[in-house]
């Protein structure tokens, strides 16, 4: 039972993690149509931009991970602005691009930062267990749990129970309409564009609690946030949520069962979903 | 008019940083670090070294070079009157990495001597081609016994089951655990080291009472932790410094007290990869080739030079590195400057030379005798070090070989 108790819970907080980097990604595919393969590049600099300031400089951990929000945000101003909005429908270059920025990123990552593996880090008060009986539990891992909700919650009420969140599902149906209402669709698709890079970058640092901060992260962290967006379905934060919180137990429980089909179970659990659901859980038919 | 020129202005702006990151980037050329070559008849040697400058084992990449290039320095890139060239490549910590990377050195460049890669599993990829081109290739920390039958590798301190044989033995005997957990990064090099372990301590009398094989580049090893069943110790050998740093950090966050042992510490516990771990590093004993504390004269000379050269006391990487050059160094005195695969083969198996690690030697199979340490983690003063041998097995030697 401790056993069952202790993967579950990790693979809800790994799951929570996934949700983080998937769900800025998901939105700005469903409502601006911008696939962006940068998008965990950004979250990598997140990462390092809030190991520099609560392991180099030694400040707060939030601080921290309200820089590495920062630092993604600017990140993805910047594509934003200057590249992505003369791309619009243009999937073919928006990969290319993106995935050179993939490449910039990293580079510029291991050119600042160095090749080195940096060890996972946080809040001195957070670096500590919970005793559950048979399993200590990390503390780190509930602050991720906690915190993952708190962001869905609020990005859920933000889609559904605003006026922007309005405007943002409208324009992922009909632009067109929504222009003809008077409504500067581009100004609300880059404050989405800029929402998702900030979480992008918030995500690095609070998940730096539980993996490692490499340069290779990006890349990494991509190939997870789209399996979760294929399983979650494009466009929704419930199917991020879903879909990353699957993955995550999945993969736990995969990984502890049946660790020779390591390299597979994330894979596994996403082909096993999409033939039960081709556009995802709770995808948005094309 | 004027949003053109914005548009225009902005995009050669963005252009011109690219530009600039691009110039910046962190190199892993092709950029031959020779002394200027004098004018002679005869044509610079060229060595090749594939080594990792990213991937799950970046960190190491610099480090080999290091040492190499602190061997060449030494002696001013000439060697029997004629001038060296190393030509490095990144080998990526991917066997198609580094059988392309190869290639291009042995085709293009025209190498006949190639240190490294590092990795075992590209040490299988590799030995029937660098057999085919006739390449005398060499390991960089303990190579496969697989590539013997290509008589091509030169296999340094000696192969991955040999290495951790002995501390398997140290484990049970000296240490006491009747019972070991093994947990490894799957993949040929690891797998080759545990079976090492393995085998030491069940021939000991130990018994091994699980076996974990995690995937290269685990993120999260909560699920490999959490199925570990109780044992008297547990023996990690994951790929690098980071993977490493990453399960003993998650394994005691789990909350798990219990004793660790390890294999490559020499490797692992890097100056900078102690500096993050502190305290959690201390009280794990390790099977290690080398530790910058090992007392002897040419030890003392190379910790001085790697001081000199990085800042940093070295860890195994370096000293392989360095010795592996001053070995393809000697063997070239011996046949005067010739890098031809016959007579390089006979020269280097022939020789026998003191190093850093202590005294080396080599079987005609082209295996190292050398010797093994047990070290660990001790903190001095402020800083956590690696630390003198605890414990010495010498002239270890594979079992399956006459």
């Amino acid at each position: 039972m401790g056993v069952f108790l202790s993967n579950l819970l990790n693979g809800v907080s790994y799951g929570m993690v996934l949700f983080l980097i998937a769900s800025g990604m998901s939105i700005v595919m469903g409502v601006m149509g911008i696939t962006n393969l940068a998008h965990g590049a950004i979250y990598m600099v997140g990462a390092y931009v809030g190991w520099t300031i609560a392991i180099q400089f030694g400040l707060d951990f939030w601080l921290a991970a309200l820089a590495g929000g920062i630092a993604g945000g600017f990140i993805g101003l910047f594509m934003e602005r200057v590249f992505l909005r003369h791309l619009y429908k243009q999937v073919n270059e928006q990969v290319l691009l993106t995935y050179g920025f993939v490449y910039i990123l990293t580079n510029i990552c291991i050119w600042v930062w160095g090749g080195r593996y940096r060890l996972q880090f946080t809040a001195s008060y957070l670096n500590k267990s919970i005793d559950l009986g048979t399993f200590s539990f990390p503390l780190t891992r509930i602050v991720i749990t906690v915190l993952g909700l708190i962001i869905a919650v609020g990005l859920w009420y933000l889609q559904d129970k605003t006026k922007i969140g309005a405007i943002v599902r409208a324009g992922m149906d009909d632009k067109e309409i929504i222009r003809g209402l008077g409504i500067n669709l581009d100004v609300v698709a880059t404050f989405v564009f800029l929402l998702a890079s900030f979480i992008a970058g918030f995500a690095g640092v609070i998940g730096a609690q539980l993996l490692s901060t490499y340069p290779g992260l990006g890349l990494d962290v991509l190939l997870l946030a789209l399996a979760v967006i294929i399983v979650g379905g494009i466009g929704s934060i419930q199917g991020s949520l879903l879909g990353g919180l699957l993955i995550g137990i999945i993969d736990t429980f995969g990984k502890a069962l049946f660790p020779g089909l390591a390299m597979f179970t994330i894979y596994l659990a996403m082909v096993l979903i999409l033939l039960v659901k081709p556009s995802g859980l709770v995808g948005r038919k094309a | 008019m004027f949003k053109k020129i914005v548009s225009v202005a902005f995009t050669l702006f963005a252009v011109g940083i690219l530009v600039l990151t691009g110039c910046a980037q962190q190199p892993t050329p092709t950029t031959p670090t020779s002394a200027s070559p004098t004018p002679t008849e005869k044509p610079p040697i060229k060595i090749g070294a594939l080594l990792d400058f990213t991937g799950p084992v970046a960190d190491l990449g610099p480090k080999f070079k290091a040492g190499i290039e602190l061997a060449l320095e030494e002696v001013g890139y000439k060697v029997a009157g004629r001038t060296v060239q190393l030509i490095v490549e990144d080998s990526a910590t991917s066997v198609e990495t580094a059988v392309e990377k190869f290639k291009k050195l042995v085709d293009k460049d025209n190498i006949k001597i190639c240190i490294g890669p590092l990795m075992g599993d590209a040490h299988l990829a590799l030995a029937p081609l660098a057999a085919e081109k006739k390449v005398l290739i060499t390991s960089l920390i303990n190579g496969m016994y697989e590539t013997l039958q290509y008589k091509t590798y030169i296999i340094y301190p000696t192969t991955v089951e040999a290495q951790t044989y002995p501390f398997g033995k140290y484990a049970y005997e000296k240490l006491g655990y009747k019972t070991a957990v093994v947990i490894a990064a799957d993949y040929a090099g690891k797998r080759g080291y545990a079976a090492g372990f393995i085998k030491g301590f069940k021939d000991a009398g130990g018994e091994i009472v699980q076996e974990i094989y995690a995937p290269l580049g685990t993120p999260d090893y909560s699920p490999y932790i959490s199925q570990m069943k109780p044992a008297d110790v547990v023996m990690y050998a994951m790929e690098g410094p980071g993977p490493v740093s990453r399960l003993v950090y998650q394994y005691r966050q789990a909350g798990n007290q219990g004793p660790l042992i390890t294999i490559t510490q020499d490797g692992d516990y890097t100056p900078e990869a102690l500096a993050e771990l502190k305290d959690i590093a201390l009280g794990i004993q390790g099977e290690a080739a080398y530790t910058w504390k090992l007392d002897n004269p040419e030890n003392k000379n190379f910790v001085d030079g790697i001081k000199k050269k990085t800042g940093q006391v070295p860890s195994c990487s370096e000293q392989n590195a360095y010795t592996l050059t001053k070995v393809i160094l000697a063997a070239l005195e011996k046949t005067g400057g010739d890098d031809s695969f016959d007579k390089m083969w006979a020269a280097v198996t022939s020789l026998k030379m003191n190093t850093p690690a202590g005294p080396l030697s080599f079987t005609p199979e082209g295996v190292a005798i050398t010797d093994m340490y047990v070290t660990q983690a001790e903190k001095v003063g402020d800083n956590y070090e690696l630390s003198a041998p605890l414990y010495t097995v010498k002239g270890v030697k594979d079992w399956r070989l006459p």
